[in-house]
């Protein structure tokens, strides 16, 4: 019998979902205050403030889409630690619904997306059919990274001429 | 007992809705954009003049994006002289200029590493009544502008 693990589903958009680890999902927020920072990549285009601290807000769609999507209030924290035994960093991830828990196995596993190109296809750490559609569990850390930035360049720039 | 908490004493800059700080030390002078003159040979990146301490003051207009504007925004009312260290620079346009005391140097925090940008102005951030104050310097802010008069003047 194939083992299971719990997972979230985050909708990103219309089109596209992804799915998290439950223990990096931290908390759903339907409200939120949001600060754009210029210059900023457009997939972190803003801070939230939450908890009295301020933490990145990560648009997805941006990257999945390569277009810029109007602002959404709700957001899903999510936690991560860039090697063990280091203190825990938080992210707050935008979604356009309702997130859900649910359970996955090696028997669902799937290809990802054909949007996933590039830096986006490397943060995938494994990928999962649900209802039809393929949900990638993504690297949190690695997408959050100053690395990634640096390497992203090409495909930021893209993103920005939109 | 002593305490190892210092204060900064810092202009703050609305431009846009976006709120950028500058070290006090840095504000040679605020003029009104009124007083500004407009007359510039044709492809200056830099808006206008000012005359401010017997020096004329190239000034500049960012957008809330840090884009550089063509002309001054009918809502920048301000023009800040920024001088670091006698080394007089760039006058920058804004809506308002406010005096704060940043009470403790430890609240103000870099940006976190997936949202730095090498070329930006932005050294730290820190938060105050529910949102977020850019900081910045004279060097910085000048480096910038030189920066994007390379790339796009």
């Amino acid at each position: 019998m194939a083992e299971t693990a719990s997972a979230w589903v985050l909708t990103l958009n219309n089109k596209h979902k992804i799915a998290l680890p439950q223990y990096q999902t931290h908390e759903y927020i339907t409200t939120s205050i949001q600060v754009k920072v210029p210059l900023a990549p457009p997939h972190f285009h803003s801070m939230l403030l939450w908890r009295d601290r301020m933490i990145p807000l990560l648009d997805l769609a941006i990257l999945v889409e390569q277009k810029i999507f109007t602002a959404a209030k709700e957001v899903v924290i999510a936690a991560y630690q860039t090697k063990p035994g280091t203190p825990l960093n938080f992210v707050g991830i935008i979604v356009r619904d309702l997130p859900f828990r649910i359970e996955v196995n090696d028997e669902s596993a799937c290809e990802p997306p054909e949007q996933y190109h590039g830096i986006l296809r490397n943060s995938v750490l494994s990928c999962f059919s649900y209802n039809d559609q393929s949900v990638p569990i993504v690297n949190i850390a690695y997408l959050c990274s100053e690395q990634l930035f640096k390497n992203s360049t090409d495909e930021t720039n893209v993103i920005l001429s939109v | 007992m002593t305490s190892n908490v210092s204060s900064i004493q810092l202009a703050i800059l609305d431009i846009g809705g976006i709120r950028i700080s500058f070290p006090r030390n840095d504000i040679a002078g605020i003029c009104l954009t009124t007083d500004m003159q407009t007359e510039l040979p044709a492809n200056n990146r830099e808006v206008a003049w000012v005359e401010n301490e017997n020096y004329q003051w190239p000034v500049f207009s960012i957008s809330k994006d840090f884009t550089i504007l063509p002309r001054s925004s009918d809502k920048h009312r301000f023009c800040v002289c920024l001088d670091r260290k006698q080394d007089k620079t760039f006058g920058l346009t804004c809506d308002a200029v406010e005096a704060f005391e940043l009470k403790d140097n430890s609240a103000a925090l870099t940006l976190p590493d997936c949202m730095s940008n090498p070329i930006s102005p932005i050294l730290h951030v820190f938060m105050h009544n529910q949102g977020l104050i850019f900081m910045s310097n004279a060097n910085a802010m000048r480096d910038f502008l030189l920066t994007l008069e390379t790339v796009y003047g």
